[in-house]
């Protein structure tokens, strides 16, 4: 006989609560004479019996009623025969998923696990070989199969959950090859939670017949919610975060609403409920507004059993309503030559929503023109001072955007060295456009086939040849030719449109895709993109940055300890990473990136639900499997519906009834 | 238990008549066995609200102008024996309150103050498990401070057996007299009922004076208490709260139970709370049991 959750013994206790109220009322209740005891005993027959045999009756009684509540709560489980080692080895399999870090009164689902597993192979015969995997949805670690007994309890007291999900097949899976060798019979022990979420996956190749299968089954039924995913997105006219959140609730009798706080780059949490009636409930927030550069969003909801899916890390980007600077090299009364004239429109909308356009000569180009501005559009400027060159490098390299367009003052000097790509004299052409789809970057751009390009004339265009990391977003048809090409400079981009902007090479600014191409074109050079929200990272993934001239980066992980990364071509991997929460890129040439990392968030991995036993028996064959666990008993038996959080509590409520009314009758 | 003055002047007026004819060799004021209202004169004494009207001498009333009884060989003396249950249950006694013996010794005190008064004679016994002493019939003042001084402090004490103490009394009581018997009445009814039926059908007078403690009628208290048997010394712990309507009903049921045995025999039955004053009540049940006769 073992328990679930022999936490729960630590209540055993109670079961003397009634015998403690009886002796004591037997103590305690006054004396009085009376006369006519006859007759009260008459009247008491019905009430209070006074026969002792039956006062013991109703002692024993209560106290079973108490006792039976704990062992209700512990989840008494039979070993059943024959669930010892075939052969004298044994494999142990040692559940080490997310769920496995749920509480339990005194300890965790995996400290009763680890209990459970300690129980296993000190019970093999003396020589008797063992080996331990640890899983998750992954082989965590293993120690092969020895007899030092010791090697055995070091590994498991140096076992802890993970925060990845459960996939048993991957540990079933990778069980062969650490057998492979091996011919002498073995008992494979699955010491788990059996959550169902963790026997998705499909059936795995399974070690031969020799091989006997034991499921121990631990922890105990409870409901769980979690916070499936949290969104943000920056306003800056309000400097506030507004995103959602949503929630999500398993296990019958699991509460009605949670309670939920978001706090915004550490600033004061703001708080609320979240329905759940009826599934998944989503809540908004908004935070406070908030002056931090970095917009980290730690969403909790109130904490249950399972902690680690009641919070979400995500890093909201902050963006800014972007700064242009258009500098116009052929401005003209006529509004068809000249090359702002289309653009000022498109310019003009963005404004509303708060973007700042500025223009300047091509003489004023200098460091302090550039500074605070994220996109510079050069039109038909054709050639520049070196120094203003220089100071556009600069602008770029360090994460700005340049576009280049072209007309009747272009040259070759109008093409800067630090371009991607190379530009040649233009040449009369009579194209229409097409998009190359698979490498435009803009939304708009890949709208579809259904967009309409062919009124997007050309007539005259430059010659361009894409560098390396440039890419051709839309090419003339049927010439070929490139019409835009953008790529990467250091941290910025450089765009070239290989027409006039106005109407003197091409019939585009007419054309109703104009106005869209310019505001896409432009946010693309001013990384201004529709913030989306971010993707947050789970456990076990490696996090890639780039960041040019960076050759190294301090990591700090959430738990506090600091890890010294190096960039090779400006680019930053980190990872695995094992631990949710935010991470802090911080490199010495100043600057900082946050990320977040989550546990994982499938779908169903807080599902406390129980796999049917017919999964695991349909997985092993009939005839191999032995459940040692709650898979003969009551508990097992009601896991999963309704009834067994229901008996639970209608004792729990009829054991507190029962001994306040015996208390208040012994207080009176 | 004495009686103070203010009992007796309210006893004074009273009278306890034979309802049923009685023996005896001398003269009394009850009638007597043998046919016939009027026997020898005898003489005259004064009249009392409780004579019957037929006996007083008109002839006397017209010459005098007073009320005078006519006195006749016939008329019998009484022999009234009164028997007191002092079984351990009458000690009972709730919290304030004198103890149920106390209450019935004073009651017959009481009685037996009238019939000596009267003229009859009046014995006393007291019970117990059987018959714990009897002090036989006497007459005239000589008897009174015998029997005051044993109605002054009984003890009650023991467990009752009614039927056994009625059983033992019965040969030394008078062929017919009256019987006034002091108790709770809680053994139960089918161990001494059947000696009062044998009694009564032998045309003994019997009176029942039930002493009763108002805690015996509904229970006083809260929660659980333990009960000690006063006769037997057993316990028992209940919930007063859970018990205490269903213990009146049955106690009434008890009461009803008793007064229909006792009408059944003919015999008066009357309760007296020691919650209430005797006198009254006593004066009261004396007058209604005059007019009645």
């Amino acid at each position: 006989m073992t328990f679930l959750s022999p936490g729960y013994l630590w209540l055993a206790p109670v079961a003397l609560v009634p015998l403690a109220l009886h002796l004591w009322g037997r103590r305690g209740a006054p004396r009085r004479a009376f006369s006519d005891v006859a007759l009260l005993r008459a009247a008491a027959g019905a009430w209070y019996h006074p026969d002792r045999w039956r006062h013991v009756l109703l002692l024993i009684l209560r106290t079973a009623l108490a006792a039976a509540l704990v062992l209700f709560l512990a989840g008494p489980i039979r070993r059943p025969a024959g669930g010892g080692p075939v052969g004298g080895s044994a494999w142990v399999l040692l559940d080490a998923s997310y769920s496995m870090g749920a509480a339990e009164v005194g300890r965790s689902v995996f400290e009763s696990a680890r209990a459970r597993a300690r129980e296993i192979l000190d019970g093999l015969p003396p020589g008797a070989r063992a080996g331990v995997l640890l899983f998750s949805d992954r082989v965590e670690s293993v120690l092969p199969p020895t007899a030092d007994r010791g090697a055995l309890r070091r590994f498991l007291d140096a076992a802890a959950p993970t925060h990845r999900p459960t996939d048993v097949g991957a540990a079933l899976s990778a069980l062969p090859k650490e057998r492979a060798g091996s011919a002498e019979p073995w008992t494979v022990y699955v010491v788990s939670d059996m959550a169902a979420h963790g026997w998705r996956s499909a059936r795995p190749s399974l070690p031969d017949g020799n091989t006997r299968w034991a499921l121990c089954e631990v922890g105990t039924d409870y409901s769980n919610g979690a916070l499936t995913e949290a969104r943000g997105l920056w306003d800056p006219s309000t400097a506030r975060v507004r995103g959602s959140l949503s929630v999500r609730s398993w296990g019958p009798l699991g509460r009605p609403e949670r309670g939920w706080s978001v706090a915004v780059a550490g600033e004061r949490p703001v708080t609320g409920r979240v329905a759940l009636v009826g599934g998944p409930g989503e809540a908004t927030f908004a935070s406070p507004p908030v002056r931090s550069p970095v917009l980290t969003v730690a969403a909790r909801v109130d904490p249950d059993p399972l902690p680690e899916d009641d919070v979400f890390y995500a890093v909201v980007p902050r963006r800014d309503p972007p700064s242009f600077l258009i500098v116009n090299g052929s401005p003209n009364l006529s509004p068809v030559s000249d090359e702002a004239h289309y653009l000022q429109p498109v310019l003009e909308a963005w404004e509303k929503d708060g973007a700042r356009v500025r223009t300047a000569w091509p003489g004023e180009i200098s460091d302090a023109v550039l500074a605070g501005i994220d996109a510079v559009a050069l039109l038909n400027v054709g050639s520049l001072p070196a120094p203003a060159w220089t100071a556009l490098e600069t602008f770029v390299r360090r994460g700005g955007g340049l576009w280049i367009t072209a007309g009747d003052q272009w040259s070759a000097a109008a093409v800067p060295s630090f371009a991607p790509f190379r530009a040649g004299p233009p040449v009369d052409v009579d194209d229409g456009a097409a998009p190359a789809l698979s490498s435009a970057p803009f939304g708009s751009f890949g709208a579809g086939p259904d967009v309409d390009w062919s009124d997007l004339r050309v007539r005259r265009s430059v010659g361009v040849e894409p560098g390396p990391g440039a890419a051709v977003l839309l090419r003339g048809r049927p010439s070929g030719r490139a019409l835009l090409v953008a790529g990467p400079v250091g941290d910025g981009r450089v765009a070239l449109w290989a027409t006039s902007i106005d109407r003197d090479w091409t019939g585009a600014p007419a054309s109703p895709l104009f106005p869209v191409l310019c505001r896409d074109v432009f946010s693309y050079l001013a990384r201004a993109e529709a913030a989306s929200a971010p993707v947050p990272e789970t456990v076990g993934g490696v996090w890639t940055g780039r960041r040019s001239g960076a050759v190294a980066a301090l990591l700090r992980r959430p738990d506090g300890r600091s890890e010294r990364l190096t960039g090779r071509a400006g680019e930053f991997r980190a990872g695995p990473l094992e631990l949710p929460g935010f991470y802090r890129l911080q490199f010495p040439s100043g600057g900082e990136t946050v990320f977040a990392v989550n546990a994982s968030r499938d779908a169903e991995e807080g599902n406390p639900a129980r796999v049917p036993r017919d999964v695991p028996e349909r997985w092993f064959g009939p005839g191999r499997t032995v459940w040692i666990g709650a898979g003969d008993d009551l508990s097992r038996t009601l896991a999963g519906s309704p009834l067994r959080p229901l008996l639970r509590s209608g004792l729990l409520v009829l054991f507190v009834l029962e001994t306040l009314m015996l208390f208040s009758r012994r207080v009176r | 238990m004495s009686l103070d003055s203010r009992w007796w002047a309210r006893l004074a007026p009273l009278a306890l008549r034979a309802r049923a004819r009685v023996d005896g060799a001398f003269a009394g004021r009850h009638r007597g066995r043998s046919s016939g209202v009027s026997g020898d004169f005898v003489g005259h004494r004064a009249y009392t609200p409780s004579d019957d009207w037929r006996h007083v001498d008109w002839t006397v009333y017209a010459r005098t102008d007073r009320w005078t009884v006519r006195e006749t060989q016939a008329d019998a003396p009484l022999r009234a024996t009164l028997l007191l249950d002092a079984s351990g249950s009458m000690a009972f006694a709730a919290e304030g309150r004198r103890p149920k013996i106390d209450h019935a010794a004073q009651l017959l005190s009481a009685i037996a103050h009238v019939v000596l008064r009267q003229g009859d004679a009046c014995a006393l016994g007291l019970l117990g498990v059987g018959l714990r002493s009897f002090l036989p019939p006497r007459s005239g003042a000589a008897a009174r401070p015998r029997l005051l001084s044993l109605l002054e402090s009984p003890t009650a004490a023991g467990p009752a057996d009614l039927g056994r103490a009625l059983r033992e009394v019965a040969p030394r009581l008078p062929r017919r007299g009256l019987v006034l018997l002091a108790s709770d009445f809680f053994p139960a009814l089918e161990g001494w009922m059947p000696v009062l039926r044998e009694w009564a059908a032998r045309g003994r007078e019997i009176i029942a004076f039930q002493i009763l403690d108002p805690a015996e009628l509904s229970l006083a208290g809260r929660g659980v208490l333990e009960f000690q048997d006063l006769e037997t010394d057993h316990r028992l712990a209940v919930d007063v709260d859970g018990v205490a309507r269903r213990y009146a009903r049955l106690a009434a049921d008890r009461q009803r139970r008793l007064s229909e045995a006792f009408a059944a025999l003919g015999a008066d039955f009357q309760t007296f709370r020691t919650d209430r004053p005797l006198d009254a009540a006593l004066v009261h049940y004396l007058r209604q049991r005059d007019a009645r006769a």
